[in-house]
This record gives structure tokens, sequence and C-alpha cells, in this order.
């Protein structure tokens, strides 16, 4: 609630401070001196697509451009958003020697011996830090059918819902492609996730959607979030096909699909996810030009 | 975003006069041509253009519009399609899409095997032969209708397949094509094509150039997204395009589709067939059929 109000306040004095854009050129878009940020969406942007940027340096130049957040970092580069009055919106979960965050996931009953101490400890340390969700992840199939793959999740899941429940911490599962960039990942559809939350049964286990990678499993990107925005707690972006920017080189409407976010009442984070194909710190500013509606 | 497009549409408007076909020159001044062939149907335009049919063709033309699409054009007196007709030739525009046959969207047919459909389906595709010469279409839409529950898609497939070869046989000599449209599963629970891999097995199979793909984008948006990678990977087969803004199935600009990349995509492929405008105007009215003819200006200002 007081980083919300934060938040929001950094923003309001932000556009003040500009004012008047109302001219739209092109330049109008990418510069931060004539868009104010209207509030709508916190934004927050991915560190692992900008390799070219420390941590600072993106933090420096997210908060110049109305960002709220950095994410997925671990613990040790949290003090530094902090220093520069952001938070980690999104951070990573524990990680284990000789396995994979992504592919060794919930899914497989041995990953739990690992994960749920780890995900106990993360979740006490995301709550101390101010943040509101950390990331999880299936793991691969590697031949489970989904029934198993379902049971295998809600059983580690439930076993960290008391941690999370007591340190109001949303541990979110990140929708992935299995087409493209992850193969063989199980969570990769929207209603195996809804399931997986259903069976999980509380409001601190929720999706992460991934535009881009929903889209290019599934499509009807607008209809899936007004029926299923109960169980989302953190939207990702990317531009399909390529996974660069949102903008008119790729096939989704994102202020659409930012409206349509909106409408729902989401108060949480929008993560820019795109790998940047043109100048980066440009192409952030872009993107979120874009997604402020 | 709107506005740039609008500009740069401005600013492209000389280019693209200068690259339209002389036919399309001869009318009204004011009128540029698009890019691509974007296929209106009958009632987009009453509130300018009024019932009449020919003036609402008129009206299109006048707006720069190159092509043209009516579903129920077999329905129609003979009369009434020469007279659309004769104002196309005479405007340069092209006829797309009519629906070829009976759609059977609650009872197997065509997947069912049964004699009785595919001989039923055989005969309008013959007398759609006649329908496509007055009015001088090349494609006709094909839906193959609701699923067969008690057999399993192997067969139903084999069905399909064998009924479209020999609706190849009869198109073959005319050049004409069949179009086959995937429908989406949540405005059309249970037909049995709803998606373009399957389109394309199908039409691999069949192996004609009488039998190639309709994309309809909202269909397909809805079904398996992921719009672009899948014209790509079905372009030997598409001959046809549908267009519709989900949810809603309006213009574009109006849903989550980004129509001015995708449109740029299906042009940089050299496409140089129909898009046809199978939705609805967003808003009523007068004003709602301007509102949808400079959204389709600024998605094609790529």
């Amino acid at each position: 609630m007081e980083r919300r109000t934060f938040v929001k306040t950094s923003l309001a004095v932000g556009g003040a401070a500009v004012g008047g854009a109302a001219t739209m050129s092109l330049a109008g878009r990418i510069s931060p001196a004539e868009h104010a940020l209207r509030g709508n969406i916190n934004h927050s942007v991915c560190k692992w697509c900008y390799p070219g940027q420390s941590v600072e340096e993106l933090a420096i130049a997210g908060k110049a451009m109305g960002l709220a957040s950095v994410e997925l970092l671990e613990p040790a580069d949290w003090p530094i958003l902090e220093k520069h009055g952001l938070v980690c919106a999104m951070p990573f979960g524990p990680s284990a020697e000789g396995k994979n965050r992504l592919t060794d996931g919930f899914n497989a009953l041995e990953n739990h011996e690992w994960l749920v101490p780890g995900f106990n400890e993360r979740i006490r340390e995301v709550s101390e830090a101010g943040y509101p969700s950390v990331i999880c992840f299936s793991g691969n199939r590697r031949g489970m059918d989904d029934e198993t793959g379902l049971e295998n999740c809600a059983k580690g899941l439930k076993a960290i819902m008391p941690a999370a429940e007591e340190h109001g911490v949303t541990v979110c599962m990140e929708l992935l492609n299995s087409k493209v960039d992850h193969k063989d990942y199980q969570c990769d559809h929207t209603e195996w996730g809804v399931e997986l939350c259903k069976r999980v049964n509380s409001d601190r286990f929720k999706l992460l959607y991934d535009i881009y990678h929903m889209q290019i499993m599934e499509g009807d990107v607008i209809r899936t979030i007004r029926t299923y925005h109960d169980y989302i707690g953190h939207y990702h972006t990317g531009g399909n096909p390529g996974r660069h920017e949102i903008d008119d080189t790729q096939e989704l409407n994102y202020p659409a699909i930012m409206r349509a976010i909106v409408e729902t009442g989401y108060t949480g984070y929008v993560g820019q996810e795109f790998i940047p194909s043109r100048t980066p710190l440009v192409s952030l500013r872009e993107a979120v030009a874009l997604c402020d509606v | 975003m709107r506005r740039r497009n609008f500009v740069t549409s401005l600013a492209t408007g000389a280019l693209a006069m200068s690259a339209m076909p002389a036919t399309t020159l001869c009318a009204s001044p004011e009128r540029k041509s698009f890019k691509l062939q974007y296929a209106p149907h009958f009632g987009m335009f009453k509130h300018h253009a009024g019932e009449d049919l020919v003036d609402q063709l008129e009206f299109a033309a006048d707006e720069g519009f190159t092509a043209w699409e009516d579903n129920g054009m077999k329905a129609r007196t003979k009369e009434t399609q020469e007279a659309i007709a004769a104002t196309m030739a005479r405007r340069g525009m092209q006829m797309g899409v009519f629906v070829a046959h009976t759609v059977h969207w609650n009872e197997a047919s065509l997947t069912s095997g049964k004699q009785e459909f595919r001989d039923m389906f055989l005969a309008q595709i013959q007398n759609s032969v006649e329908v496509a010469k007055r009015v001088n279409a090349t494609w006709m839409t094909v839906v193959p209708g609701y699923v067969d529950l008690r057999l399993d898609m192997g067969y139903q497939t084999a069905n399909v397949v064998e009924s479209l070869k020999r609706a190849s046989n009869i198109l073959e000599p005319h050049d004409l094509v069949m179009v086959l449209e995937p429908l989406n599963h949540f405005n059309h629970p249970g037909l049995f094509l709803k998606k373009i891999p399957q389109a394309y097995e199908i039409c691999k199979a069949v192996d004609s150039p009488a039998c190639k793909i309709l994309d309809d984008l909202y269909h397909q948006q809805i079904t398996e997204g992921n719009l672009i990678p899948n014209i790509n990977a079905a372009w030997e087969e598409i001959a046809y395009f549908q267009i519709g803004d989900n949810p809603g199935r309006k213009e574009p600009t109006t849903g989550e589709i980004n129509y001015l990349n995708v449109f740029k995509h299906i042009h940089s492929k050299g496409f140089q067939g129909i898009l046809g405008m199978e939705h609805g105007n967003m808003m009523p009215g007068k004003e709602g059929e301007r509102a949808l003819i400079d959204a389709y200006r600024s998605v094609d200002s790529f």
C-alpha cells in the first residue's frame, strides 16, 4: 500500500514537472520530457534484456522514464534499487547447485526438497524488502502428463503457501511458450495454470501471464485476460514474432491489451521483457510510453 | 500511434497513387487506392450509400476499395448478380468470396463420408461455377462443417479430403478456387476445421490449385494466435485472407491485433489477392462508416 502510494506520488510529481504532452509526434512518443505517465500501469522492466546496462544504470535510466521497478533480480541487487527508490516487483526464486530454475521446477517431486525451504526463505526476504511477489516455474515435462504435473506442482506450492500467506507475498508461476523459446516447459497454457491455481487455492499463488509467450501458444489475449484476471498476478510483454520491440514491428496491439488489463482493476506491475533490437533504452522508453494507457 | 500512421499515410499517398492501376484512376479525384485489396461487403456503408447495392459498390470504389465480397451471392437473382458484376467491372473492382455451399453447423456432413452429403456438396460446387463466372469471382468459401463424434479424426479428415478432391475436379478446368476457412471454437464450437496447420494438411492431401486456405485472422487469433508465423508456415497454401479485430470482430485498431504490421507482412510477401473485411462496424451510422474507412487508411499506411 505504502509502496503504491509512493509510486503514484513519484509519477505525479514527474508528470507535473514536464507538463503539456499534447502533441503525439513520434518524438513525443519516445521523449519522457514530452510524455507524462498516467499512473494507471505500474511499469517494470526485466534486467536480463539489458546486458549492456548494469542494474544501477538500468535503475537510473528506468526511473527517469517513470519505471517503478526493475525485476528478475537476486537479493544482492535489491539494495541498488532501494537506493534509487525502485522496487523489484518480481524477484527470482531460489536456486540450487546443478539445477536450472526454469526447467527444474515444481512439477518434479525431487525438486521440492530444495524448492520448498528455498522459497520459504526467499518469501521472507521478499517480504522484508517490501516487494509483492516472487517468480516460480513449473519445470519441463520430460514425458510427464498434465495431470501428474498439476498434482506435483500443487503439492509443492501448497507447502510454501503458509509462508506466502503469512508474509503477504504472491508466488507467481510464469506461463512460457514451449514451441519457440522453452521447448518442453509444462506451464505453457493458461487453462493448465488456472487449474493449478484452483488446486493450490490460495490468493498467494497466481500466474505470470506473459503476453508474448501466450500469443505464440494461444492467441485470444484480451478475452483470456478478462476471463482469468483473478488468477493473474503479473504481466510480461514482448513482440511476436521475434521477442523484440512491442511497437508496429510485431503483431499485437499492446495499447489495447494494456487498456483491457487496466479495465480488470489490475493494480500490479507490467514488466517489459522484450529483447531490444535497436538502441535499448530508447526502445524501453518507447515501450513504456506505448503501454502507458 | 493512430495520428502518426495517418501522417505517414498522407506522406506516402503520392507514391500509392502512382502505383495504382490505370483502371482505378478514372473516377473521383480524391480517391486514393490502398496497398492491399481490402474487400467490404453489402451493408457496411449503407448509411453513406443507402440500401441500393450498386450505390454501395460505387461508394466503396469512390473511397478507393478495389475489391468486394458477398457471402450470400448465390441467393441473389441472376439479374442482381449481373448488375453487381457490371458495376464492379466498370469500377475496376475484383470480386472476392461467396459461400459455395450449405454449411452444416450442427450435424456431421462431409466429415461423415455419407454419400448424400457428398452429393449435395458436389452439386452445389457445380452450380457455384456458374455463379462465379457470372460475377467474375475466382474464390468461393468452403466450411467442411461439424465434427462426426462417431468417427476418429483420421477418418473424418480422409472423408473431407475425398469430397474436396472431387470438388477440385469440378473447379480446376474453370480456374476457380475453393478456399477452406477454419473457424474459431468460441463462436462456432464443434466444427471440424479449426486451425491453419489442419487446413494446410488437408490442402496438401487434396493437392490441387483449386483447393486453398482462407486465413481469417480474426478466427485464427482466437484459435491459435501466432499470426505471422502461421502465415509464413502455411504461405504456399493460403489464397485469401479475411479480417476482423479481436475481441469484438470489428475493424482493425479496435482490438488486440496490430493489423498495420500484419498487413505490412502480407504485402511484403507479394500477396496479390483479396482480404475480405468480414467484420462489423465498431460504431453505428455514418460516423462509424467513416471511422472504419479511416482505420483502414491508418493500418494500410505501412
